[in-house]
């Protein structure tokens, strides 16, 4: 310990108090403050993960037009409705999702797209026809798909 | 009425009011090319550690085509 240069130990030492420190309330801009209104009395009680979590949410929504804003609250409610196996799925996924390369992201958006556009007797036919194919028969169209 | 009607107005374009669960969905959410993607929308899609998808879609397309 006493061998690290005293710059690497003042970079370490401010780097994690600036991770264990919470946010503070009246820091915020007014705009996050007006949407997170709600949570003030609450506030120095999160901790600082769940604070910035939820001041990039705030933003978010700031920066969404209305048509966003209506589809977030759509998506949302039917979060709502999933069970936690469900949604932890679903938040690991999303994880991975934005590792992704760009460019693999884009492939998936467009065939996300384009999956969601079909009726939904189609939509019903695809997941029971991919539910019965094997795991080479998966990894096979995995493969395809990537070309 | 022109009151009522701004306030329902308003009110598509508010949060749901006290749920901090919201914003938390929102943060794991993504926007990008004006384009709102969040967990649930991942819902049909399967993601490989390399890379990605279901989608048939392109497959029936494909056969489509042939």
């Amino acid at each position: 310990m006493n061998k690290l240069p005293k710059c690497i130990l003042i970079v370490l030492i401010s780097g994690f108090s600036m991770l264990s420190h919470a946010q503070d309330w009246s820091a915020l801009s007014s705009d996050t403050q007006q949407t997170l209104a709600p949570f003030k009395d609450q506030w120095e009680s999160l901790d600082n993960n769940k604070q910035q979590a939820l001041v990039k949410g705030a933003k978010r929504w700031g920066s969404m037009d209305k048509e966003q804003r209506e589809a977030a609250k759509q998506r949302y409610a039917k979060w709502k409705k999933l069970s936690p196996q469900e949604r932890s799925k679903l938040k690991n996924k999303m994880q991975r999702y934005k590792k992704l390369p760009s460019q693999s992201r884009s492939k998936l958006k467009k065939n996300m797209n384009k999956f969601k556009r079909l009726p939904e007797g189609k939509k019903q036919q695809l997941r029971q026809t991919y539910k019965r194919l094997s795991p080479s028969q998966k990894a096979k169209l995995k493969k395809k798909l990537r070309r | 009425m022109a009151n009522l009607i701004v306030t329902h107005q308003v009110r598509a374009e508010e949060p749901p009011v006290g749920d901090i669960n919201f914003f938390l969905f929102l943060a794991d959410s993504i926007v990008k090319e004006n384009e709102l993607i969040t967990p649930v929308d991942l819902e049909e899609i399967e993601i490989d550690d390399s890379e990605k998808v279901l989608s048939e879609t392109n497959n029936e397309e494909e056969a489509e085509h042939e």
